[in-house]
């Protein structure tokens, strides 16, 4: 039995005066670091299964669990015309039934081998995975097998299922970020490639019939391009072993295709989403950019971090150290496959709306134009990455879902522990050129949730149409 | 899902970047377990943990762990929202960004040097505490023990009255978007409020009040640092990769000299105890309706705590639970139904939350919530589903453990609510010893039908439409009944 824990800790011992002689520590500098020994980032090893599918392995013993993840290189850019949505419910119905078990039976195997499943669909990617004890992992390799390879597809499951998305887009169209998010993506990309956030909208979710869920499902759920991933207390033979008798003979070419990108450019102005009494306006500033494979990949990541992504980057120093108008402002690049998106946002108070807009476009000026990006923000930024590395590798889960990222992008198994040099290489010119890149204003569309009442008065001064649209992305008529 | 420590970020603009829309930092990780089988808990890491204590009455805990190049530091105040005076919600919190703004020897933004090295930092306060951490390269021990003796020292001397103003608005501003601006973020407000009475501290919300947080003054801040930010009542954690004997003696040259200050008492509220069904009824500009069901329950690490996170599970963990199963798989009543114990310090509280599938109203809602959890309490858990429920919470030990981050923070609350540092096998054990009937037995003693608190969120005006706390709504409509549920 444990102790009767007393709810606090008693008081410490000593609280005796303290001598007033003691001497004081030297705080006239900061201290210096000691040395640090080398530390590379781990590898996986790749093996195939006799169907041909890769399995990056890595074996790390610091407890008895291990992550298992099935990735595929397509996801809801797939999703036919209007039907956005259909590879997510797709993928949400994989667990609602196999051909041994029903949705409960499946519920409680997975429960009592201690085994979380999660499955999610991004814009490029469809990935399963499971969090198991590695005790456990052969029959979870095969419950997975199931979900992925023998699903029901029952017509009862399929509309409880999807009643329950499209309630759940229901409920999201209350929340502003949400909203802001899904008219970006409609804003920059149209209805091609990225034009609909992968969970879809209430309205494209309610036209989806069990007929397209299986078709959507025959085309993308096949071993050609698909990827294992499996990082924990398991040896390889452990691994290929199970993995051969789960996935060995899993045959079939995916014929799901990504829609194209739209070639019409997105118009610069302003996408506002009327949230009446909103005490707050979430804004985002955005503008395409390439996808995960861009030559300026690493020079962009440095330049954000400077414009956005630190607590200390210029955004967050402005808005939210500075002036107050925000809990906190950032940038980021967002990338998939073939296309990507930058963005700076922050949730600022209505009433300085305006003002955070103004701020945010001073600064994407002046990062091209009077302060550009100097040499210490450059090295700080490298040196920041480089030094914060390590951390990236804490958690076995961690570290699955980044190895994921090799297959899906076709990167060198060495593609993290070379990852450092690589960062390091990138000159202040390369990260110049992508603020500069940055800087054309014309670009960018800004997208606002807020009270609409309040908003457009102050809004008309900044010289950009202003249209509206609903919390599903739909332009309103006025 | 539990939801064992509620706590306020500084910041969550980097874990937005990262992809995290919750700065909650809620620990979810679930404790663990699967039969109580002795290999379970010798599966766990052995922590190797020194602890003692310098002259001035700081607790130290060391625990090295080598896996990677990197260190955790935390320094834990022993004061959180619980300990605020009449009329000063919220400032703990606030109090904790201004640890932030600069100290004598570095008068400026507390990450600059952190972030060229690649560090983590940030803060959090809660009900019963307020932490401090910074995850640097192994390297850079030294750098995160000057910067954090130094706030603890010398804040005073260079805090403004700008700074404050500063932090006030940035966390009025936190309220808006975690609180006002998001779906059925004001309810845990009201829960709070509903819940304890006006006299015990955790009637008010962390966050505090606009009203509140405009009040604050230089002279609050000086007054608190001086009554609760001491060595003699904190603990500093350091876990990762260090030389133990290098570290003691660096604690010693930054933090030894530091007088003591006193161990703040904490509070002491008379237990708090409902009359009967305290119902209040709120609007929300959200699409559906929810309902929440609150009751007082055991402090965490007491007996029946983990009774009833093991319970959680058995009711809303999975298609099969008792609560899903009827209300959300079978029937179609409610969109989502979600059980957790918010474990605290001087008393926990426990959630049942159940949010309507469209069409369903909040009285039909509460009505079937109700009765499907009154059969859901008439019974032990079968032995299936204990496995499943404590299958739940294994895997979560191993990975509290996983990064230093965590384990620092984990650490230091063993220490401060369990009364030992070392207690990740005795905190597991508290699972594997919890029968069936111990379980059933926490349902039955502390989820009693004729006592809790409920809101009801319904679709209608947004709550807190004010920029000041002036226009702020008049209290949301609250009926007291003395009947029973049923």
């Amino acid at each position: 039995m444990p102790p009767q824990a007393p709810a606090v800790a008693a008081a410490p011992s000593a609280t005796a005066p303290v001598m007033a002689s003691r001497p004081r520590p030297d705080r006239s500098q900061l201290p210096k670091p000691g040395d640090l020994g080398t530390w590379s980032a781990p590898e996986p090893q790749i093996f195939k299964l006799s169907n041909g599918l890769p399995v990056y392995h890595l074996e790390e013993d610091t407890a008895p669990l291990a992550t298992l993840m099935l990735v595929l290189p397509r996801g809801a850019a797939t999703d036919p015309a209007g039907k956005s949505g259909l590879t997510a419910l797709t993928v949400d119905l994989l667990d609602e039934g196999t051909a041994s078990m029903n949705a409960l039976e499946l519920n409680d195997a997975l429960q009592i081998l201690a085994t979380d499943y999660h499955a999610s669909a991004g814009i490029h990617q469809v990935v399963l995975s499971m969090q198991l004890l590695s005790e456990q992992f052969a029959p979870s390799a095969q419950l997975l097998s199931d979900i992925a390879r023998k699903p029901q597809f029952a017509q009862q499951e399929f509309a409880r299922r999807k009643a329950q998305r499209v309630a759940e887009a229901l409920a999201a169209e209350a929340d502003p970020t949400h909203a802001r998010e899904v008219v970006v993506h409609r804003a920059l990309f149209g209805s091609g490639y990225a034009g609909s956030r992968p969970s879809g909208t209430r309205d494209s979710l309610e036209a989806l019939r069990l007929a397209d869920v299986k078709r959507q499902y025959k085309a993308l759920f096949a071993p050609d391009q698909a990827a294992l991933i499996v990082v924990g207390n398991l040896d390889a033979t452990k691994a290929q072993t199970a993995l051969e008798s789960a996935f060995g003979d899993w045959k079939g070419t995916a014929t799901a295709k990504p829609a194209a990108l739209e070639t019409e450019l997105p118009k610069a102005g302003i996408y506002l989403i009327d949230y009446p009494g909103s005490t707050q306006s979430s804004i985002a500033v955005a503008r395409r950019a390439p996808g995960e494979k861009a030559p300026n990949y690493f020079p962009a990541m440095l330049f954000s971090r400077a414009l956005g992504e630190s607590f200390t980057s210029r955004l967050n120093l402005n808005l939210r150290e500075d002036k107050g108008y925000t809990y906190g402002a950032a940038s980021s690049f967002d990338r998939w496959h073939d296309a990507g998106l930058f963005e700076i946002r922050a949730n600022v108070k209505s009433e300085v709306t305006r003002e955070s807009l103004n701020e945010i476009f001073r600064e994407l000026r002046q990062v091209a134009g009077e302060r550009r990006i100097s040499a210490v923000e450059h090295r700080e930024a490298i040196e920041g990455l480089l030094l914060g590395y390590p951390g990236r590798f804490e958690h076995m889960s961690g570290v699955a879902r980044q190895f994921a990222s090799l297959p899906l992008y076709q990167r060198d198994r060495d593609w993290y522990s070379r990852w450092p040099e690589r960062v390091a290489a990138q000159s202040l010119e390369s990260v110049q050129q992508v603020a500069e890149r940055s800087a054309q204003l014309g670009d960018y569309v800004v997208v606002i949730a807020g009270d609409r009442k309040q908003l457009v008065p102050t809004l008309h001064g900044l010289g950009l149409p202003i249209q509206v649209f609903d919390a599903q992305g739909n332009p309103v008529k006025e | 899902m539990g939801m064992k420590y509620l706590s306020h970020s500084l910041f969550a603009a980097l874990l937005l970047v990262l992809g995290t829309a919750s700065a909650e930092p809620a620990n979810t990780s679930r404790n663990a377990k699967a039969e109580p089988a002795a290999s379970d808990s010798a599966a766990l890491p052995p922590l190797n943990i020194k602890q003692y204590e310098l002259e001035n009455g700081l607790t130290v805990l060391l625990d090295k762990t080598d896996r990677l190049p990197v260190v955790a530091v935390e320094l834990r105040y022993l004061v959180g929202s619980s300990y605020e005076r009449e009329g000063r919600s919220g400032f703990a919190h606030l109090f904790e960004h201004l640890m932030f703004q600069g100290s004598k020897n570095h008068d400026s933004e507390y990450f600059t040097p952190f972030e060229p090295i690649g560090g983590a930092v940030n803060g959090t306060t809660s009900q019963d505490r307020t932490n401090y951490y910074e995850r640097v390269p192994a390297n850079y021990l030294e750098l995160a023990l000057w910067l954090e003796s130094d706030r603890m020292e010398n804040l005073l001397p260079v805090l403004t009255q700008a700074k404050l103003d500063n932090q006030r608005d940035v966390v009025k501003n936190e309220r808006r978007q975690r609180y006002e601006n998001q779906p059925y973020g004001m309810a845990w407000v009201h829960l709070t409020e509903t819940l304890f009475p006006k006299s015990h501290p955790y009637h008010r919300s962390v966050i505090g009040s606009h009203k509140d947080l405009s009040a604050a003054s230089l002279q609050d801040v000086r007054e608190f640092f001086q009554e609760y930010y001491a060595p003699a009542n904190a603990v500093l954690t350091i876990s990762g990769s260090f030389d133990p004997a290098q570290a003691k003696q660096l604690v010693d040259k930054y933090f030894g000299g530091i007088p003591a200050g006193k161990r703040a008492k904490p509070p002491s509220p008379e237990a708090p105890k409902l009359g009967g069904i305290q119902h209040v009824t709120t609007t929300d500009s959200v699409k559906l309706p929810r309902v929440y069901l609150a009751w007082h329950t055991p402090a965490l690490f007491a007996p029946g705590d983990a009774e009833l996170d093991l319970l959680s599970s058995v009711l809303a963990d999975g298609k099969t639970s008792r609560l899903y199963q009827p209300l959300v798989y079978k029937h179609k009543i409610a969109q989502s139904v979600r059980a957790y114990q918010v474990s605290l310090g001087l008393g926990s509280f426990y959630v049942i939350e159940a949010t309507a599938a469209p069409g369903v109203e909040i009285e039909q809602l509460s009505k079937e919530l109700l009765k499907a959890l009154e059969s859901a309490l008439k019974i032990p858990p079968s032995a299936d589903e204990l496995k499943r429920a404590l299958n739940g919470y294994k895997k979560g030990f191993y990975s509290r453990v996983e990064g230093v981050t965590e384990r620092a923070q984990l650490l230091s609350t063993y220490y401060h609510l369990a009364g030992q540092a070392d207690y990740l096998k005795e905190d597991l054990a508290r699972y594997l010893s919890a029968s069936a009937q111990d379980v059933y037995d926490a349902g039955r003693k502390w989820l009693v039908l004729d006592r809790y608190a409920r809101i009801d969120v319904v679709p209608g005006d947004k709550p807190g439409q004010a920029q000041n706390a002036s226009a702020l709504p008049a209290a949301p409509k609250a009926t007291s009944t003395q009947q029973g549920a049923q």
